[in-house]
């Protein structure tokens, strides 16, 4: 590549436009606008622009403090811009505390999703991170549970207005759910721990907690003595409860389960007494006649044992006419 | 005072003042004295901020036609400057897409595009088209303050009023410019 002194070439060359080249661009030109130039559409346009900005800084979300009670769902929001359309909640900017006690709530932010089944929750966005502090509760992070944790002090200074908001039942829908959840994962003492909570209420769903805890403590963790406690607590707090039934088979089947033959039978007894038109009678005579056996009353198990369709294994032992 | 500049403007009564007050009115013949008036300059103007002369006259007449448009806008001032920053935008704007082809025809092995590097081309012309090659690769500041320096011949204080720049900052973007465009020319073969 040959070296050139390119400043003074430069210069000549750029020096004046080719010739024509002035002609050329006038003709090539457009007729300049007549007038000065202006727009006339300039100052309506401008208007329409400043409509326009004060119409969006109106309408444009401005950060909230307060609470807000929803089906089955309670907020509460803090220096917080946030909306809710149906079930799912669009955080931009702030802190957010959510307590859920009816259907999953959905909350956006950041990019991230968060379900929140039935739990309480605080979500802060901070620039474009969210972070999520799960106070109580089932919480899905993208899909996966995350546990409650302790509660931090900030969280605790949104959680207490958000639970003061809340109906009673809330505490405990929640701790069904975490239950249910609990068993679902085979998380059984978390399981039983959720049911103790309901358990601890005074409806029905305490009774039913009772009884599901009872359920757990006989068939997963194998503990019937305590199953045994269980049910005969869920009987004197609640003795013609709706799950009545339900609780005295499964306190005969804790009891069975123990050897305890005469706790059998006295609760046999009691059963049938209770319930005379029961289906589940059949069954409840036959544990009652192996238990006398096993007591050594054969006379008394032979008499219990021919009201049975099904033979029991000591049929043989028994007189002709008690088969 | 842009003396080397002025020095080749024909000469144009009340220049930047009743001709343009007359041009706002409509007079299309103050806008061609305006227009015959500062052609060459726009022409020069744009040629020396590195633009190849196949695009000079596209981009004058680009010029002018904002400087029409916007003529409501100027206040005060010689109308040569305002007419200056309008030329320098729109090289700017030019040399850009340039850049952005020089970078594609690189990617896939052609020389830059440029008609000057045609071969058969006179060897000037060639030297030509690689000088506007090095001006491309400044920044546009650094670009204006090297063209009005080293090829106009303006002083520190005549750039600083031309691009509206402290003189402090001139000085600075003319350091760094020739060091840039040293770098460059070496490797293209333009002799500093």
């Amino acid at each position: 590549m040959s070296h050139v002194p390119w400043r003074e070439a430069y210069r000549q060359a750029t020096e004046r436009p080719p010739p024509g080249a002035k002609a050329r661009v006038w003709r090539a030109m457009a007729a300049p606008p007549r007038g000065d130039g202006r727009r006339w559409w300039a100052p309506a346009f401008a208007a329409a622009m400043a409509t326009g900005a004060l119409l969006v800084l109106a309408l444009w979300p401005k950060p909230v403090t307060g609470s807000a009670l929803g089906d089955g769902y309670a907020l509460f929001a803090r220096g917080a811009t946030y909306s809710v359309e149906g079930r799912q909640v669009s955080l931009r900017r702030g802190r957010l505390a959510v307590s859920v006690w009816g259907a999953p709530l959905r909350v956006d932010a950041g990019g991230q999703r968060v379900e929140v089944e039935s739990a309480v929750a605080v979500f802060e966005m901070a620039g474009e991170q969210m972070r999520v502090l799960p106070v109580d509760g089932v919480v899905l992070v993208e899909g996966a549970r995350v546990r409650a944790t302790s509660v931090s002090r900030t969280a605790a200074g949104d959680v207490g207005p958000l639970l003061a908001l809340e109906p009673a039942e809330a505490p405990l829908s929640r701790a069904e759910v975490v239950a249910a959840a609990a068993v679902e994962a085979g998380a059984w003492d978390e399981a039983v721990a959720a049911y103790a909570l309901v358990a601890a209420s005074t409806s029905l769903r305490a009774e039913v907690a009772l009884l599901k805890r009872g359920e757990l403590e006989l068939r997963q963790l194998s503990a019937p003595a305590r199953a045994r406690a269980t049910f005969d607590e869920a009987a004197s707090r609640f003795p013609t409860g709706a799950l009545a039934l339900e609780r005295s088979l499964s306190a005969l089947e804790a009891a069975a389960a123990l050897s305890d033959w005469s706790d059998v039978d006295r609760r046999a007894q009691a059963f049938e007494a209770t319930f005379p038109a029961s289906e589940r009678l059949a069954e409840v005579r036959r544990a009652r006649a192996l238990a006398l056996y096993a007591l050594h009353q054969v006379d008394a198990a032979c008499r219990v044992a021919q009201h049975l369709r099904q033979p029991v294994p000591f049929s043989p032992q028994c007189p002709a006419d008690e088969r | 005072m842009l003396t080397a500049l002025a020095s080749q403007l024909p000469e144009v009564p009340d220049e930047g003042g009743q001709l343009v007050g007359r041009c706002r009115a409509g007079d299309e013949g103050a806008w061609r004295l305006l227009y015959d008036g500062h052609f060459d300059f726009a022409w020069r103007t744009a040629r020396r901020l590195g633009l190849p002369e196949a695009d000079a006259d596209d981009a004058v007449q680009e010029a002018f036609q904002v400087a029409w448009a916007r003529l409501h806008t100027f206040r005060e001032g010689r109308f040569s400057t305002w007419l200056y920053r309008i030329v320098a935008n729109v090289v700017s704007s030019r040399l850009r897409k340039h850049r952005v082809r020089d970078v594609f025809d690189g990617l896939f092995g052609r020389g830059p595009a440029d008609a000057t590097s045609v071969e058969g081309q006179l060897e000037a012309r060639e030297a030509l088209g690689r000088v506007e090659r090095v001006l491309r690769r400044l920044s546009r500041e650094k670009r204006e303050a090297f063209a009005l320096h080293e090829i106009e011949g303006l002083t520190h204080e005549q750039i600083a009023e031309l691009t509206g720049a402290r003189v402090e900052t001139v000085r600075t973007r003319l350091f760094y410019a020739r060091k840039e465009f040293a770098m460059h020319a070496h490797a293209m073969g333009v002799e500093p």
